[in-house]
């Protein structure tokens, strides 16, 4: 049977040991939030320069941030604690009773003290007295456990700096190896198309791909590789900047020769390159120009000296030489125009209507032919001879059309030859720029896919590459704006299929970007809003690109029932567009490659 | 034992006022002498003349109704002169025979006064004495009376002509008690009692038996382990070489305690809990002993000299290092 001081302790024991378990379960939740914060901590200053996971690190370090103090609480409970005589003597000290109890619990298993009973009786007396355990002992949260919340508050502040982690929230962070696919997908319809990119860049790239298939890389490693390849797909363009100079010149030149129709084959032969065909529309100018009337020679003169005048100006040698020639044919055939016209006025019987009679071109060419060993020659032979010589020729005319030619054409065809091998060199250098432009848009979309600038900047990727000829760009955002602007996915379809230059290859591109999961997602995602009945007058938002300090502009619209009528005509649009094209085209620096598929485009409107 | 207690109390109590009629104030050198007393331990008495520690002495053996002889300590005095010699004597039949003469320390209370003065010779004289409870004479062992006390005095001023006790001598002392200088009113009190006519004699409060009796029920005493824990770490605390030793020991102690010191630390406290009223020894008791029990045992060395660090400041640090209670009980008690 046991003694009442025995009872009395042991139940005193037990309240203080519930009491200290209290204490270690909070000591224990008090040190894993200490950890938890500084985890936390730590992977809110690591979001702000790499991450790493598909789920953003907000999500994340919460989650993280309950296990440390639940493990602690956990161990805590678990924690033993003193022994019933450690406990026994805590509670001496704590109660103030001279070690009172913990000499009773000695003397209990003593029973041949002589002053065991002198002492438990001393004891009972003394802990009636004493005071409950939770009055003495108490289980507070330790110390310093009050700059927690201080601490998590930090924490959050942490989170609230600018941070990339939104671009990770927002964007469809793929796994690098699926972005490897992504990105070798693309290159192969490149190489398919016959694009061919610098020796080093391909093999850079190529080890690139590999390693994103191989996944031994991470997305930040392969985006700042695909970052050095783009960069050096720039220098390569840099060192092909006079040519793209040179092209601009021949192109401009060609716009002007296209102002005269008679001069349209040696526009398009110049906008080809094609020296050959353009030799050949020179020497045949003067056949294309043989039933025309005045005005139109003169329309077709003004036309060359515009044209010489701007290739006269290029800083190539040859191309200048060209247009010294073009310009002096020009001027011939401002002559003859006025020539024409002085004929004209002087008597009927004089001209030669063309076809009239069934007047050879012979005739014809007899008449320029005569005309044009008078002008070119500067002896001044008596005219019966040079109109003997001229009837050679005009029997000749339509034998051969050089020999039928005037010199100026001849020479302008002469030139024109020559620069077969500078046209060859451009024409070379237009496709690398193509290839450059197009490989970049490729990887410019895989680096925005991994985290770069989110959905809509893939868009605009596939507009830098993919927009030769194609008529398909999108999502080109407006930074000073704030909010993104574009075509739809529609459009794409619609610029590949339709007439806007689109080729096969083109099409088959559409197709297979339509049936991109991320973009459809994105088509499904802007529009389908619009499509839903009843929609007229809800509030949304359309959003606009991210800009660097990872902000994302929205402007607040309304949604309309789609059956408005148009604020402005759609006749009137064309030509305005057309116009603006222009414009663009002839003041802007815009990359040869994608001339031909702005003008296509904007006359495909029609 | 509750009135074991009660005859404890009463007995103590009785000696405390027989002293106090004759002795002003000193009531800690009092306590740490009676204390000494039950616990049938010797007492070094420091103080400066004229204390009152001769008077203490005699008082007490007024009071307890012991013999008591007192040696005053001179230089010249002879190791014979303490235990006593055999001398040449003649009987009535005129045959001569060696008879042994006891000497002054043959008494129940001796009053070893100014005791550094005498050679290490003739202290050593007193090391058997106050150990054994017994001198050797000629290869013949003597028993001293019983009680034996031996209460030494010395003057820690003058030191020129003395010869310091040797530790061995030292430890054999229970405990080693400062005799203050008396306070004003005390000194009042003193004037108003020694310069008049009367004179306040001590009467016989305690017979040798009773003080047996107090001894033994001092002895009954419970002390719980861990408080005996305490006051053993608490000698290991004073020895700078242990690696339970303080920083204070390491820093100013040559040496520490000796296993007497512990025995006079826990038969001290329990006496000192008897005293308290209670039956059991509590930390504050260990406490309240442990300078008249270590102050004589402690070495000081070159640096505690150098800082003027005397072995009570000493024993207050170590006090302070050394935890009360176990250390899984102590981080306890300091996050309450």
């Amino acid at each position: 049977m046991s003694h009442p001081i025995e009872k009395a302790i042991g139940r005193r024991v037990r309240a203080a040991r519930r009491i200290l378990r209290r204490r270690r379960i909070k000591l224990g939740v008090a040190t894993g939030a200490w950890i938890s914060v500084a985890g936390v901590l730590g992977i809110a200053l690591l979001s702000r320069f790499w991450w790493w996971g598909p789920v953003p690190a907000f999500v994340i370090a919460p989650v993280l941030a309950f296990i440390p103090p639940v493990i602690g609480g956990f161990l805590g409970a678990l924690w033993s604690g003193l022994s019933d005589r450690e406990m026994t003597y805590l509670l001496d000290r704590l109660h103030g009773t001279d070690e009172l109890l913990i000499t009773s619990a000695h003397v209990l298993d003593q029973p041949e003290s002589g002053a065991r009973e002198q002492i438990l009786t001393a004891a009972v007396t003394s802990e009636a007295s004493l005071q409950p355990e939770r009055r003495v002992l108490f289980a507070r949260w330790p110390r310093r456990s009050g700059w927690i919340p201080v601490a998590i508050l930090a924490v959050l502040l942490a989170f609230l700096l600018p941070t990339r982690l939104i671009q990770t929230r927002l964007a469809d962070v793929s796994d690098v190896q699926e972005e490897g696919e992504r990105l070798d997908e693309r290159l192969e319809e490149l190489r398919d198309a016959g694009v061919e990119l610098p020796a080093d860049v391909a093999i850079d790239l190529e080890e690139l791909i590999e390693d994103m298939l191989g996944d031994q890389i991470d997305e930040l490693e392969a985006r700042d590789r695909l970052e050095e390849l783009q960069e050096q797909l720039a220098e390569a363009q840099d060192e092909m900047a006079e040519s793209e100079d040179l092209l601009d010149e021949i192109e401009q030149a060609a716009q002007q020769l296209a102002k005269s129709e008679a001069l349209q084959p040696l526009a398009d032969a110049l906008v080809d390159l094609d020296m050959g065909a353009a030799a050949e529309a020179a020497s045949e100018l003067e056949q294309a120009l043989e039933n025309a009337t005045p005005e139109e020679r003169r329309e077709a003169g003004e036309a060359l000296e515009q044209a010489g005048e701007t290739l006269s100006g290029s800083a190539s040698d040859q191309l200048s030489q060209a247009g010294e020639a073009m310009e002096r044919m020009g001027e011939q055939l401002q002559d003859e125009a006025d020539s024409q016209e002085e004929s004209g006025e002087a008597g009927p019987e004089s001209g030669s209507e063309p076809g009239q009679e069934g007047t050879p071109s012979g005739d014809e060419g007899s008449q320029q032919g005569e005309q044009g060993s008078q002008s070119s020659d500067p002896s001044g032979e008596p005219g019966s001879e040079s109109g003997e010589q001229g009837s050679e020729s005009g029997q000749q005319g339509s034998q051969s059309s050089e020999q039928s030619g005037s010199p100026g054409s001849q020479q302008l065809a002469q030139e024109l030859r020559r620069q077969q091998g500078l046209a060859q060199q451009l024409s070379e250098d237009r496709e690398a720029m193509a290839a450059s432009q197009r490989a970049n848009g490729a990887m410019e979309a895989s680096r925005q896919s991994m985290g770069g600038e989110g959905q809509v900047a893939e868009g605009q990727s596939n507009q830098q590459g993919q927009g030769q000829g194609q008529g398909q760009g999108q999502g080109q955002g407006d930074p000073s704006a704030g909010w993104g602007t574009g075509h739809t996915w529609e459009d794409q379809g619609n610029g590949g299929a339709g007439p806007a230059g689109a080729d096969h290859q083109d099409a088959e591109r559409s197709q297979s970007d339509r049936t991109s999961g991320a973009e459809a997602d994105d088509f499904q995602q802007l529009y389908d809003p619009l499509r839903m009945e009843g929609a007229n007058g809800l509030l949304t938002s359309i959003t606009g690109q991210i800009d660097e300090n990872g902000h994302i502009d929205t402007l607040p619209t309304r949604l309309t029932g789609g059956n408005e009528d148009a604020s402005q005509p759609m006749l009137t649009l064309p030509d305005q567009y057309r116009d603006a094209r222009d414009e663009a085209l002839a003041s802007e620096r815009i990359p040869p490659g994608y001339r031909d598929a702005v003008r296509q485009y904007f006359d495909a409107t029609e | 034992m509750e009135h074991e207690l009660a005859y404890f109390a009463e007995r103590i109590q009785r000696l405390r006022d027989e002293v106090a009629k004759v002795l002003v104030g000193q009531e800690e050198v009092v306590n740490g002498v009676i204390i000494a007393l039950v616990a049938d331990g010797h007492v070094l008495l420091e103080g400066v003349p004229g204390l009152g520690k001769t008077m203490l002495v005699r008082t007490l053996s007024e009071a307890l109704s012991l013999s008591y002889q007192r040696i005053q300590f001179t230089p010249d005095l002879m190791p014979a002169d303490i235990i006593g010699t055999h001398i040449l004597e003649e009987n009535e039949s005129g045959k001569r025979t060696m008879q042994f003469r006891e000497g002054p320390v043959f008494t129940q209370l001796l009053l070893a006064d100014e005791i550094n003065r005498a050679t290490p010779k003739t202290q050593s004289a007193m090391l058997e004495a106050m150990a054994e409870r017994q001198v050797t004479i000629g290869g013949k062992q003597r028993a001293l009376p019983k009680p034996f006390l031996v209460l030494a005095t010395q003057n820690p001023l003058e030191m020129e002509g003395t010869y310091p006790l040797p530790e061995a001598q030292l430890d054999r002392f229970f405990f080693k008690v400062d005799v203050p200088f008396p306070t004003l009113d005390e000194l009042v009190e003193i004037m108003a009692r020694t310069t008049g006519n009367k004179t306040q004699r001590a009467s016989s409060v305690l017979t040798p038996e009773e003080l047996s009796q107090l001894r033994r029920i001092v002895r009954t005493v419970e002390i719980a382990p861990e408080v005996m824990n305490y006051a053993m770490r608490l000698i290991l605390a004073t020895h700078p070489d242990s690696e339970h030793g303080t920083e204070a020991a390491r820093k100013y102690l040559r040496y520490g305690a000796s296993p007497r010191a512990a025995q006079a630390i826990i038969l001290g406290a329990r006496a000192y809990a008897l005293m308290a009223g209670r039956t059991h020894v509590a930390v504050a008791d260990i406490r309240s002993v442990a300078h008249h029990a270590l102050r004589h045992r402690l070495g000081l060395n070159f640096e505690a000299d150098s800082d003027g660090i005397s072995a009570d400041k000493v024993i207050d640090l170590i006090l302070d290092q050394t935890s009360e209670v176990a250390p899984r009980v102590a981080k306890e008690l300091s996050a309450k």
